[in-house]
């Protein structure tokens, strides 16, 4: 029977007290309590009555061997729950980090050459299409034949871009670490994974280059940033394309068979 | 830890603590004198959490052989009785804890001898010490006190280690309890 708690603790207090008036006035007053308060009377009853009676008898003779003296740790279930429950969040954060490493896009970046140190130059003294790129280009081929000069300006460092499927943002941050180069790229980029095949070939190059492909133009801000913005002059010159196996750009369909 | 006992500012009227001093100092009188005192009471209180007899005797003469121990360490912050009373409800539930596990392990034939075996307990309605029987130590510790030894809110919470709120809370809720097992066992 669920009875409202004040009634409840009332008719404990009054099964204990054991007062014949009390329970009297209770009964008329809550007579649909009245077996309910019987009950209860008789409940305190056998409970009182339970109690063993034994007194002690002859000396106290202390025990061999009792046990230890029983503590109470209070700090021990706040300290064990402390213990499980960090135990957990660093098991799931660790769970959630190598998640996210099995999850990265696979950009196979085959690095040739150990990194450049970059000279600084002023940006009106550096020239774009830097004929020298070309010379280097033309002569060398895959440009491993000739040992490149050294590139003054962070757009002339040769970088190496080699992925079957890649994303198009991703391949744009590998760029940008490999030069030394910010790129700030614009919202409306498309979001494509594409196929590029870059060895050691000039950052600058390389951008122009996968620009022409996919779309996107390159607005020089400072010596060592640019902005990427996703659309083409249909005016502006053609770039001069990078040509042979040292430079393959191509826009690869997703997964589903769409290309995007 | 440092204890607020001092001896020459004790209540004369504590003869609890008297007895102590005197124990403590290495007299075997003074704590023949504390254990026939408190005897009756702490059994109550191990026969109410271990329902046996036998188990009961055996726990009594061990929380007072770690009384006569560890006296030192009482640090007269709390009534005796209530320092008593903590050793001897830990101390019962430990035993019981120990006593259930130990029955959980028994053979199954001997387990099935046992099953028809009563509780030792013995009352005028049986559904009493069923009821008491199917109840968790815990409980069954608030309950001897307050029923069977008549400590007040106060000296359970002390004897329990806890506030006299929550010592009325889970007194109400071991009542609760034993109501719902005693309404299980009545026909």
């Amino acid at each position: 029977m669920k009875l409202p708690p004040a009634i409840d603790a009332a008719m404990w207090e009054l099964a204990e007290t054991g007062d014949q008036a009390a329970l009297d006035a209770f009964v008329s007053r809550y007579p649909e309590y009245q077996a309910e308060m019987a009950q209860r009377v008789r409940m305190v009853h056998g409970l009182k009555n339970l109690k063993p009676s034994a007194k002690a008898q002859g000396r106290f003779v202390p025990v061999s061997d009792p046990l230890p003296m029983p503590t109470q740790n209070r700090w021990a279930l706040p300290v064990a729950a402390t213990l499980v429950l960090g135990s957990l969040v660093f098991a799931t954060v660790s769970f959630t980090r190598w998640l996210d490493s099995q999850h990265k896009p696979e950009i196979p970046i085959v690095q040739e050459n150990p990194p450049l140190k970059v000279k600084p130059q002023p940006i009106d003294q550096r020239e774009p299409d830097d004929p020298r790129v070309k010379k280097e280009l033309t002569a060398g081929g895959n440009g491993q034949a000739q040992q490149p000069e050294a590139p003054k300006t962070p757009w002339d460092v040769p970088v190496t871009l080699v992925s079957d499927r890649a994303n198009l943002a991703a391949t744009l941050r590998e760029l940008a670490l490999q030069a030394g180069v910010t790129l700030d790229i614009a919202p409306g980029m498309p979001e494509v994974d594409i196929q590029v095949d870059y060895r050691n070939q000039p950052a600058m190059l390389v951008l122009k280059d996968m620009g022409k492909n996919f779309g996107f133009s390159v607005l020089i801000q400072t010596q060592n940033t640019a902005l990427v913005v996703p659309a083409v002059d249909p005016r502006a010159p053609a770039p001069e394309s990078i040509s042979g196996k040292s430079a393959v750009a191509q826009n690869v369909p997703a997964e589903d068979g769409k290309t995007p | 830890m440092s204890a607020i006992y001092e001896p020459g500012k004790s209540l004369p009227f504590d003869e609890d603590l008297r007895l102590v001093e005197r124990a403590t100092a290495g007299d075997e009188e003074a704590f023949q004198a504390l254990y026939e005192r408190y005897h009756d009471k702490v059994f109550a209180i191990a026969r109410g959490i271990l329902l046996d007899h036998e188990e009961a005797a055996d726990a009594v003469q061990e929380i007072f052989t770690l009384v006569y121990r560890h006296l030192a360490r009482f640090d007269r912050r709390s009534k005796f009785s209530t320092w008593l009373f903590r050793i001897a409800v830990n101390r019962s539930i430990q035993q019981a804890r120990r006593g259930r596990s130990r029955r959980h392990q028994v053979p199954l034939t001997e387990a099935y001898d046992k099953a028809e075996e009563a509780p030792e307990i013995e009352a005028d309605d049986p559904a009493i010490a069923a009821a008491m029987a199917k109840l968790h130590p815990a409980d069954r510790a608030l309950l001897t006190l307050f029923y069977w030894d008549e400590l007040s809110l106060q000296e359970i919470a002390e004897s329990l280690g806890c506030s006299a709120n929550a010592a009325k809370t889970r007194l109400f809720r071991a009542r609760e309890r034993f109501r719902a097992f005693y309404e299980e066992e009545k026909p």
